[in-house]
């Protein structure tokens, strides 16, 4: 067969090549570069690495999004910070006094404070930020709160006063998520050429989808912080190669980690999991479309869904199960609300059968971004198949996706979350597209909504509990909204890393953070 | 030679044009633009349309394919809408990463089926084609995304010998640099290879039944000089095409395994600008790559003119 | 009368004859490579057909018990969310068979004329290159992708990708082969002979060039099963819960060091696949050597 040819390779020359491979190999494996650059053992690291799942998007620093998470707290400082009991902490502003009518609120400011620049900050700067979240282009949530205030003016030399028609006490929120920019530079953000804020670090370089850096800032008010000269941050969008760049010691912390491999990684002793605070994630219903318009449709859905297990099998226990969009701790937050629909497949069967709807085929989309809600999805559509439902996957991109949650035209049901939820029950209805009551992406409107949720959003601190509670109720009740679990974005990092909080907007506070060996 | 050479690329330019065309009516016809994917999920419709108006967006498509194709023609690439930054440096920041990777697998690629090809027509020992066989086949049915990450497994997290991905520019460190390409470039490497080892040595064996080979033997030329100098270059015709495509497409962004080595180079600014809608990157990327994809067939023909010495350029077809 | 010019070496003329079939499976039948490839090829494809008839376990049922290993009443364990392994399996290599068998052929018949046409006509024969040549330089994931924006995603979606990416393949291998033989002197002979272009080209350049064409093909087999590999890995593949060997192997590759037999099940499926494929065509390569 192969009598024309002969052996064309000697063995000389097949060990020749071997030994070459073999040599580029070991080359290759030069020095060990898996550990961080710094000192010897139980020294301070002066660099510190971190991964996360998307890049900067600079033309919408005020807006809260995933995307700029590492940015808001380390280039960026807030007036105030909201803690989990609802309270408010100083951060830029030092104290805040409500009128005794409730119509103004007198915000005082640090003195101290200076941008990367170097120009002192001011009342000034508070309202140019503020007017910058107004912008139509900003798409700042904040904005939906900010202009519920009929004026904001400097009132001294580090005051500011907001003034409103009708009183409106979840005001604050507005301000514990709204960095505070820079006027004279905010034009030059977008490209990266100039990013100035007042926080512990200044933006260093950056290579679009690729990597960023943040160099510390040595005239920052809190002296003496932060403890990091550099920080670099690496884009990896594929949850895979983040866990091995982790894994391989190529970083040392991640943001925005898939909550299955952190838990994992958990559970191997070897890196801490920080938790934040929790957001919905729930299943819409478009409630323009037949038959999603009859409540017990809707309600056979809410029992179809198997949230136990969709927080075990696809969260690892690190998403726990609710009904209820606000965290379980709000105020006005009950056990029989969180746990209101079990997962009664009986009770759907027969909801189906009273509304005729038996069989009916609706389509299910997943926010494609999101590697988790798509394998709940899967879960999800075994309920409702299970319960009489004909369902279908729909499958968009994430541009398509966007559109139809803005637009609200969604064929059937949709998965995804609503991260505002973190701020509490008042922001998220102000400002979240699912859940305002004039329009929202359920298609969801009716007087009785909009009077629960003006009862919320009006509410003074001692009455707020209550108007929740009713609010959940009727939420529950009319099941347009079906919250599937309370998510989170943890921080994963490795042992020696302490002081690192992440905060209500999911924005990574690194301040107080110091990397032992 | 040179007038052929100058006929493709004119027929390139063609091809380019209507490329074009094509990929520009097909952005703008999925649903979803720059406008709402700046917005931002939570966002008004306000918002929407004030974006969009700022990106000029609210113009006809055709107007906007006019005034885009004649920005190109003056040399201006223009602004990428969701990063706002200008396209060529954009592009300049992230080719160093793809043209790195591809250099590096194609060599790879190119030694090893090479090597391999060679030695599975030539080999009279049964072992070794049988082994080399069950190899290739082993190689070829890997993809690329499970090669690699088994690879990352074994060499970054469990030996921790190797990165498990990045990219280092080779003018900055090249050493770090070498290290980030070795694990892709093998991944790469391994579908590929014994495709070409397999294509090469299918049309060695057939040539080498060929009559000149006989005429070659009985004149007394000695068996390796044969091979390597009769068989081999009347051979390398498939090979050196698909080698082509290959190459090709590694230009083009090798877009899953700059995924899974986190290594930021064309591939995943085009994947990136198409789920963001960015008609301007994308459609800037496409034809790039579309480009680099003619230009490397066109220099594999006239590779296989210059070594096989039976074809000509500008044949009858 | 066109004069062919030639060059340097030429090689033997080759009259082609026609061959029965009968004569093709036999001789296939008779090299052990062939048979291997022939029982590969053909047990799989019984198994996927014939199996989920016979277990008791269905691809689609989930359970409390995800990520469990290999026990008595789920031979290979089950998945995240606990739906049995070796059905899944099952059905998704029935799934892959579907979808490889409709779209290479397509692919291949398409793709061989399309890049012989030039023959005939030589400005379709430029325009078909150059349109493999915009679709070879558009990256496998952006077509699969731009399928998926006109046609929702699915099976049609993951054949029309398949096609689109592996036609233009078929394509520039026929054409090169092709300008190989033109060359030779059973062209000229044919021309003298009066024949017309369509039957030189049918009837004695394209059986010499088969060869070629069926080891493409069986390459192009196993890479059809890459590509709906990579378009389930951005989720535009086989959508679930139907399961496909390319989105197994893909989700199962998280789970790579806990549950390895997850994605290296279909793995070995797919090697088995592949060299099925690769040995046959070897073995129809050496038949049509031994004339």
């Amino acid at each position: 067969m192969n009598d024309n040819l002969s052996p064309a390779l000697t063995r000389r020359s097949m060990l020749g090549g071997t030994l070459a491979l073999g040599g580029f190999l070991l080359v290759g494996c030069g020095t060990d570069n898996s550990s961080s650059p710094g000192g010897g053992n139980g020294s301070p690291v002066k660099t510190l690495r971190v991964g996360v799942t998307g890049d900067l998007l600079l033309s919408s620093i005020q807006r809260f999004q995933a995307n700029n998470q590492m940015l808001r707290r380390t280039v960026y400082d807030y007036l105030l910070d909201k803690s989990d009991d609802g309270s408010y902490t100083p951060s830029l502003a030092t104290a805040w006094k409500w009128s005794s009518d409730q119509k103004s609120l007198v915000i005082t400011l640090r003195d101290d404070v200076k941008y990367h620049t170097g120009r002192a900050f001011g009342p000034d700067d508070v309202i140019a930020s503020a007017n910058a979240a107004l912008v139509a282009t900003s798409g700042a949530q904040a904005a939906g709160l900010l202009k519920l205030a009929s004026g904001l003016k400097k009132t001294g030399d580090n005051e500011v006063t907001a003034t409103f028609d009708k009183p409106f006490p979840g005001y604050l929120d507005a301000f514990a998520m709204l960095p505070i920019i820079d006027s004279q530079t905010y034009a030059d953000a977008p490209s990266g050429k100039q990013v100035i804020g007042t926080g512990p670090y200044t933006f260093g370089s950056w290579t679009a989808g690729s990597k960023y850096t943040l160099k510390r800032n040595p005239s920052y008010w809190q002296s003496g912080k932060p403890a990091f000269d550099t920080i670099e941050v690496t884009v990896i969008t594929d949850s895979q190669a983040m866990l091995s760049a982790l894994q391989s010691g190529q970083l040392d912390m991640v943001d925005g980690m898939v909550l299955r491999d952190a838990a994992t990684l958990k559970k191997s002793g070897k890196f801490t999991v920080q938790t934040s605070a929790t957001y919905d994630i729930y299943v819409g219903v478009n409630t323009k479309v037949k038959p999603l318009d009859d409540v017990r449709v809707r309600q056979a859905i809410a029992y179809a869904l198997d949230r136990d297990r969709i927080s075990s099998q696809v969260y690892s226990g690190l998403a726990a199960a609710s009904c209820v969009p606000w965290p379980s701790n709000a105020p006005g937050v009950t056990q029989e609300q969180v746990k209101h629909y079990s997962y009664d497949l009986a009770k759907a069967k027969s909801l189906l059968q009273q509304a005729g709807a038996v069989g009916t085929e609706i389509e299910l989309a997943p926010i494609p971004s999101d590697p988790s809600v798509v394998a709940a999805s899967q879960i999800v559509q075994y309920g409702l198949t299970q319960a009489g439902f004909k369902v279908k996957m729909g499958t968009y991109d994430s541009a398509a996706f966007a559109t139809h949650v803005q637009a609200g035209d969604f064929p059937g049901l949709w998965i995804t979350n609503v991260a505002l939820t973190t701020m509490g029950a008042t922001t998220a209805l102000l400002t979240a597209n699912p859940l305002t009551s004039a329009k929202n992406t359920e298609n969801f409107v009716t007087p009785e909504y909009a009077s629960l949720v003006s009862a919320v959003v009006d509410a003074t601190t001692d009455k707020l509990p209550a108007a929740t509670a009713a609010l959940t109720d009727y939420m529950l009740e009319q099941a347009f909204h079906n919250t599937l679990v309370q998510g989170q974005t943890p921080v994963v990092a490795v042992p020696g890393l302490s002081g690192v909080t992440v905060d209500r907007t999911l924005a990574v506070n690194l301040t107080n953070a110091t990397l032992k060996e | 030679m040179i007038r052929y050479t100058l006929r493709r690329l004119t027929g390139a330019i063609g091809v380019l044009l209507i490329a074009s065309v094509a990929v520009f009516a097909l952005l703008h016809l999925a649903p979803g633009d720059p406008a709402t994917v700046l917005a931002g999920p939570d966002a008004t419709p306000q918002t929407v349309a004030a974006i969009r108006h700022q990106l000029g967006l609210d113009q006809s498509v055709p107007h906007q394919y006019v005034s885009w194709i004649g920005q190109l023609f003056s040399g201006h690439l223009g602004d990428s809408y969701t990063i706002h930054q200008p396209i060529g440096s954009l592009i300049a920041q992230r080719v160093g990463s793809t043209l790195q990777l591809t250099v590096a697998a194609t060599v790879l690629t190119l030694v090893l089926g090479v090597a391999m090809g060679v030695a599975l027509a030539t080999s009279r020992r049964r072992v070794v084609t049988q082994t080399l066989d069950y190899l290739a086949t082993l190689a070829l049915a890997l993809p690329p995304f499970v090669s690699g990450v088994i690879l990352i497994f074994l060499f970054a997290v469990v030996w921790k010998v190797l990165p498990s991905g990045g990219y280092v520019a080779l003018g900055q460190q090249p050493g770090e640099a070498l290290r980030r390409l070795i694990l892709p470039s093998i991944a790469m490497a391994l579908p590929s290879a014994p495709v070409i080892a397999r294509l090469l040595a299918a049309e060695m064996r057939r040539v080498a039944q060929q009559e000149f080979v006989l005429t070659a033997i009985a004149k007394g030329a000695g068996r390796r000089w044969i091979t390597w100098r009769h068989i081999v270059p009347n051979s390398v015709g498939p090979a050196i095409i698909e080698l082509g495509i290959r190459i090709g497409q590694l230009l083009g962004g090798a877009i899953i395994a700059e995924a899974i080595f986190a290594r930021a180079g064309l591939g995943s600014l085009l994947v990136q600008a198409v789920e963001s809608r960015d008609y301007r990157l994308a459609q800037v990327l496409l034809l790039l790559a579309i480009s680099a994809a003619i230009l490397t067939q066109l220099v594999a023909e006239l590779c296989i003119a210059a070594i096989d010495p039976r074809v000509r350029v500008g044949g009858t077809a | 009368m066109s004069v062919i010019v030639r060059t340097g070496e030429t090689s033997a003329p080759t009259v082609p004859t026609r061959r029965p079939q009968r004569r093709y499976v036999a001789a296939v039948l008779r090299t052990p490579r062939g048979l291997i490839g022939l029982v590969l090829v053909v047990g799989i494809i019984l198994v996927a057909v014939v199996g989920p008839w016979v277990i008791p376990q269905d691809a689609l049922t989930q359970g409390p018990d995800a990520l469990v290993g290999p026990s008595g009443t789920h031979w290979l364990g089950t998945d995240e969310v606990g739906r049995d392994l070796f059905a899944r399996l099952l059905v998704g290599t029935r799934v892959d068979l579907v979808v490889t068998l409709i779209a290479v052929p397509i692919s291949g018949v398409l793709g061989t004329l399309l890049g012989m046409v030039g023959m005939l006509n030589r400005f379709a024969g430029s325009f078909c290159q150059r349109l493999f040549d915009v679709l070879l330089g558009v990256p496998a994931v952006i077509l699969g992708i731009a399928v998926a924006l006109a046609v929702s995603p699915g099976m049609g979606s993951v054949i029309i990708a398949i096609v689109l990416v592996t036609m233009p393949k078929f394509g520039k291998q026929s054409r090169t082969a092709l300008l190989g033989q033109l060359p030779q002197e059973y062209v000229a002979a044919a021309e003298v002979l009066g024949y017309p272009r369509s039957r030189i080209m049918f009837r004695h350049v394209l059986p010499n060039i088969l060869d070629a064409i069926f080891v493409r093909f069986a390459v192009e087999m196993a890479q059809a099963v890459v590509v709906e590999g990579g378009l389930s890995l951005i989720g535009l593949g086989i959508q679930p819960p139907q399961p496909s060997l390319g989105a197994m192997i893909k989700s199962g590759s998280t789970y790579l060091f806990d549950h390895p037999l997850y994605s290296m099940a279909p793995v070995v499926v797919v090697v088995g696949l592949v060299a099925g494929y690769l040995l046959l065509a070897d073995a129809l390569n050496e038949a049509n050597l031994r004339r």
